[in-house]
């Protein structure tokens, strides 16, 4: 709204100087009274054009930009995941640190991780591959019938 | 008299006949063998099944879109890898109980290769 207004400003002084300076080039036949004071007022309008022009600098586009920066508010399904990975490390961090892989861990992991996507349960199971592979987990025999 | 014992004979002879025609062919028997320079583990689950010990093990749990696989030598050295690649869950789904499996895995503790072979010369369960 303020753009439109300084624009139609803008249009208005442009062409009362534009008019107004024409009448200046032209020769004037008769000479007038006053109109070196009129000459004088003519200049102080240019000058003020002049500054408004410069002071109406085009307003930056935000609109995107905001977007952007904007994070998208977490949605249930995104707690739910974040909280099926966090149950999932500490299943596989507990028995790191028990050296130990169990049929509870084995199953727990697994239920844990139900609802998440193949690629991002791999990578809690490969966890637990990591660590029977740095010899970090002594597999019990019956962690194997799960 | 003479008889009987003629056909008692020729009967354990086609026995034996027939046993021995369903042993033949070519079969491999493979235990659990473990290569950690290699990263990979492979074996028999036909043969490994039937050994008489209670050590050895391999074979591979799938999740439906990712998969384990683990495997343990005479030695008890235990080795596993996880996966959730296409090519290779396809693998582990062709498994059955008388398939050679061969896994292979990086210091993440995911699957480089999973091959599966399903064929004549493996041993049964």
């Amino acid at each position: 709204m303020a753009r439109i207004a300084v624009s139609i400003t803008l249009a208005f002084l442009g062409t009362l100087a534009a008019v107004l300076l024409y009448e200046r080039q032209a020769p004037a036949p008769v000479p007038v009274a006053g109109q070196q004071e009129m000459f004088e007022r003519l200049d102080r309008l240019e000058r003020a054009i002049i500054q408004i022009g410069a002071r109406a600098q085009p307003e930056p586009v935000t609109g995107p930009a905001i977007e952007i920066l904007t994070p998208p508010l977490p949605t249930p399904q995104d707690d739910a995941r974040q909280s099926a990975i966090r149950t999932g490390n500490e299943i596989v961090d507990r028995a790191v640190g028990a050296a130990r892989w169990t049929i509870e861990d084995a199953t727990g992991l697994a239920a844990a991780t139900v609802s998440l996507d193949g690629m991002t349960r791999a990578e809690l199971f490969a966890r637990v591959s990591a660590a029977i592979n740095a010899d970090q987990l002594q597999v019990d025999a019956a962690a194997l019938r799960f | 008299m003479k008889k009987t014992i003629v056909s008692a004979v020729a009967g354990a002879i086609a026995i034996l006949g027939l046993s021995a025609s369903a042993w033949a062919g070519f079969h491999t028997a493979q235990a659990v063998v473990i290569s950690d320079p290699g990263m990979f583990a492979n074996g028999d689950l036909g043969y490994v099944h039937n050994t008489p010990d209670l050590i050895q093990y391999i074979g591979c749990t799938s999740y439906g879109s990712s998969a384990q696989c683990m495997a343990r030598n005479l030695a008890g050295v235990f080795r596993s890898c996880s996966t959730a690649n296409p090519a290779m869950l396809a693998s582990i789904h062709s498994l059955n109980g008388d398939s050679h499996l061969y896994f292979g895995w990086n210091a993440a503790g995911q699957c480089t290769f999973v091959n599966v072979r399903n064929a004549s010369y493996t041993e049964e369960k």
